[in-house]
């Protein structure tokens, strides 16, 4: 007799169509929650309007250095100090720096023999005055954007304004402003340090992508935070019997995890070669060598290994590790040792030949047709080439 | 001669692994085309550094015409061999149509396009970018340049040595003990092209990865995978950053010791499920290989070794296993008392974690080194734990596990954890394992997910038994 009963679940099956709509449906929800996490955690007021900005009147202000008075309309910094320096500041309540981006002050007078710096300070660390230039502008200074300076972080304390040069006329100044973050200011940081792409260096090949080490939110984790919540909404709706388990479901959104980061590797990798192409591009190998930033190493070798016959036994002295691995490789086939202990030199044999680059110390001496390293090492030798402090001799 | 001379040293070593994989002996009948393909180069990349070695000890001038010449002798004997092997033709035909319907094959063409631009765009940036990184050129390229322009195997010699001048004519590097596979591969490649390039030269490395690619798919296929899933991963392994990026700087030999272990692995897993001939030859032969490549390769060849043990023995190898798993754990807990040991020249030392955790999390699972990867294989061995260990995938999970042994001892217990803390050597080291990893992944998530019965909704359906 037949009998209802449930069927295995088919995992491997292909979705039905309303699954397949799911798909990128789950997927926005699922950065739209995390968006909205975000900025609950880290802007709790932004629901509200965000937080006040913080305005110091000119009045309010004091002068540690120079000469000036105070009036109705603000701080007149009127002479330098006998080290050139005015400084105009204010002790602030402590608020704090991440929540704040935008420092404007508000001064006539500028002039171009004198140099203006924002000056402050932190609870954490009272006793030292940080300081970021102030450029000016048609109105006075240009507002300065604090974010991008790592020195602007903990709980700020007090704030001043730096003047030094040389004053033909007074200055100034009507106040400072202090401006809250807003989230689309941090949203374009973000997306900014996400986007950014850097050239190959040399620490690439022992990890990539070395921009999220300075990310404010690493893009890996934060990818892999939307596929989780996209797949736990997704295992809430089958859960709910108002979707089907389907593996491919769960496959895709992984998969567009996979590809989104995927995508800006591949723009990274693209831009990567693109730069080669044209930095490298219709060049032999020695005209790409030529062309890398390792140039005048190389133009120096290529010189020095013309002049040594291939085979010959060659020590190669240098300081800079990068100069004395790279240096070698571009004298080889000449057989050559690189070290950086020129004590070693001797044990190089007459007919030999000793190379420095970048070495301290060692210097040819004509008159004695001597290599000496610190007056204590003297080695017969003849010169062969010379340049920029970098010498081949052939050991007597 | 550029172009013709650089396509004849690409093909060559290709052909002479292809021929000499289809030997008849090796029953390569039923070895699908991709499989063959992928084995084939990293095979005849081998074979043709031990081809140059021995012409080299029997006296011969290193150069293209004799190296070709003895490729093609070589070749030619491959083909005897494998003449009547029946290998099957490619039936591409019989591909498309598994992948039914249109959506699939849409899926499947997207991801193949994916991985062809990427490895076109590394291929272009192999080609232009001279030689950069580090080791490349302090311990790799130094022997090829040396050997090109004398054609001939000049001894490298450590740089004591070489100042005592006990051994005439001999050269030094930073790394003269070094496996000698890779820089020869370079030298075949610049003979190849009728001179010295360091860029050019490096061209092995971009068919060390479509090789890499194509064994993969094709063994995912012999295991059973549908064509969609097993180019899924294949693109998975292929768009790792850190895999991509030892492709376009190329130099380093960790891509082709992660290819030469992760074929002896697949083949090696293969065997196992089917005990076929071929996939066991193509386990030991690409194990062996390890120890050519890289130093470490040696205790790569030696972690297939537990797994061997329980796969021909399951009950014998288990007890085995636990002892030795059991005097090792006591080993290591005297090494904490002890401090430090000095082992076949390796120092270990006791149990300093903290740093290392950091480099590897960081590493792993911050900084986009190998995208989604790692997260997904915490969540496979979360969700499977438990079947981990049965049957069908006993010998996988133990291989995958002693290769993480090998990782941890060297990255805790030994002087290379300097080398995870400064993030020189992590990556580097995990990509040797990163291949095996993705098919053991692949196989985890393919085959071993299960999900809770409360898990999604259940048709009904009508069952008919027998009697009524």
């Amino acid at each position: 007799m037949p009998s209802i009963t449930d069927s295995p679940i088919q995992p491997h099956a292909l979705p039905g169509t309303k699954e397949w709509a799911a798909v990128p449906l789950l997927l926005c929800l699922s950065v739209l929650i995390l968006f909205a996490s975000y900025v609950t955690y880290n802007w709790p007021e932004a629901w509200s309007g965000g937080a006040a900005p913080l305005n110091w009147p000119g009045s309010t202000l004091s002068l540690t250095h120079g000469q000036g008075d105070k009036d109705s309309s603000g701080l007149n910094i009127e002479g330098l100090d006998d080290k050139g320096i005015a400084i105009a500041a204010v002790v602030t309540k402590s608020f704090p720096a991440r929540d704040y981006a935008t420092v404007k002050w508000n001064i006539s007078g500028t002039q171009p023999d004198v140099e203006f710096a924002f000056l402050w300070r932190t609870a954490e660390n009272p006793a030292r005055l940080f300081s970021h230039a102030l450029v000016p502008d048609k109105q006075g200074l240009a507002s300065l954007d604090m974010l991008s300076d790592e020195n602007w972080h903990g709980q700020i304390v007090g704030l001043a304004l730096a003047a030094k040069g040389q004053l033909s006329m007074p200055v100034l100044v009507r106040g400072v402003s202090v401006k809250p973050v807003t989230l689309s200011q941090t949203l374009n940081r973000v997306l900014g340090q996400w986007l950014s792409v850097g050239g190959w260096d040399a620490r690439s090949i022992n990890f990539a992508d070395a921009n999220a080490l300075n990310q404010d939110i690493p893009l890996l984790p934060a990818v892999f935070a939307a596929v989780l919540v996209g797949l736990a909404l997704y295992s809430i709706l089958t859960i709910s019997h108002l979707l089907r388990v389907y593996f491919a479901v769960a496959g895709i959104i992984v998969l567009a995890g996979w590809l989104t980061l995927d995508m800006r590797w591949q723009w990274t990798l693209f831009k990567r070669v693109q730069l080669a192409t044209q930095q490298y591009g219709g060049k032999s190998w020695e005209e790409k060598h030529l062309a890398a930033e390792d140039a005048p190493l190389f133009r120096f070798m290529q010189k020095a290994a013309s002049i040594v016959p291939a085979g010959s036994r060659l020590m190669y002295f240098s300081d800079d590790a990068f100069s004395r691995g790279k240096g070698a490789y571009y004298l080889y086939p000449r057989n050559v040792l690189p070290a950086s202990d020129f004590a070693l030199a001797a044990k190089v044999k007459p007919g030999e030949y000793i190379l420095t680059f970048a070495k301290q110390g060692v210097r040819y001496d004509a008159a004695s047709r001597t290599l000496t390293a610190d007056g204590s090492i003297r080695i017969p030798a003849e010169l062969l080439y010379a340049a920029d402090g970098n010498i081949l001799v052939r050991v007597r | 001669m550029d172009i013709l001379g650089l396509t004849v040293g690409a093909l060559l070593p290709w052909i002479l692994g292809l021929v000499w994989i289809r030997a008849r002996w090796l029953k390569p009948a039923e070895i699908n085309w991709p499989t063959l393909l992928g084995y084939g180069y990293l095979a005849g990349a081998l074979l043709t550094t031990w081809l140059i070695r021995l012409l080299d000890l029997v006296g011969v001038r290193l150069g293209f015409v004799s190296i070709a010449a003895a490729l093609a002798v070589s070749i030619a004997a491959g083909i005897w061999t494998a003449r009547g092997s029946g290998a099957r033709r490619p039936d591409w035909r019989a591909a498309w149509r598994e992948l039914d319907p249109g959506l699939l094959r849409l899926g499947f063409c997207l991801l193949l396009a994916l991985i062809v631009l990427r490895l076109a765009g590394l291929g272009v940036g192999v080609a232009y970018r001279p030689l950069f990184p580090w080791d490349a050129w302090s311990q790799w390229a130094t022997k090829a340049r040396v050997w090109y322009e004398f054609g001939q195997l000049v001894p490298f010699v450590t740089q004591d040595v070489w100042l005592s001048a006990a051994a005439p004519g001999a050269y030094t590097d930073f790394a003269p003990h070094y496996p000698f596979a890779v820089p020869l591969l370079q030298m075949w490649t610049c003979f190849s092209l009728g001179r010295w390039d360091d860029s050019l030269m490096n061209i092995p490395w971009i068919q060390c990865a479509i090789a890499l690619g194509l064994a993969f798919y094709g063994q995912a296929r012999h295991w059973g995978m549908p064509p969609l899933w097993a180019m899924a991963f294949t693109y998975f392994l292929l768009s790792l950053p850190i895999l991509d990026t030892h492709v376009a700087l190329a130099g380093y030999a960790d891509l082709f010791m992660g290819a030469y272990y992760g074929l002896a692995a697949m083949a090696f897993f293969n065997w196992v499920r089917t005990r076929d001939r071929w996939q066991g030859a193509m386990a030991l032969f690409f194990a062996v290989a390890c120890a050519f490549i890289k130093q470490p390769g040696l205790i790569w060849m030696l972690t297939f070794v537990p797994a061997l043990w329980i796969a021909i023995s399951p009950r014998v190898g288990r007890i085995g296993l636990m002892i030795v798993l059991g005097i090792g754990a006591i080993c290591l807990l005297a090494l904490n008392l002890v401090g430090q040991v000095e082992l076949f020249g390796f120092v270990l030392h006791g149990w300093r974690y903290a740093s290392a955790f950091e480099a590897f999390g960081q590493n792993l699972f911050v900084l986009n080194n190998w995208h989604l990867f790692w997260y997904l294989l915490v969540i496979a061995f979360l969700l499977m734990m438990r079947r981990l260990f049965s049957e069908a995938l006993r010998s996988m999970t133990i291989l995958v596990l002693t290769g993480f042994c090998f990782l941890g001892i060297v990255f805790f217990f030994t002087p290379a954890q300097a080398w995870a803390e400064d993030f020189t050597t992590l990556n580097r080291a995990l990509l040797h394992l990163v291949p095996v990893l993705v098919f053991y992944l692949m196989v985890l998530w393919r085959e071993e997910l299960k999900l809770p019965g409360w898990f999604g909704p259940r048709p009904k359906v009508v069952i008919s038994h027998g009697k009524d």
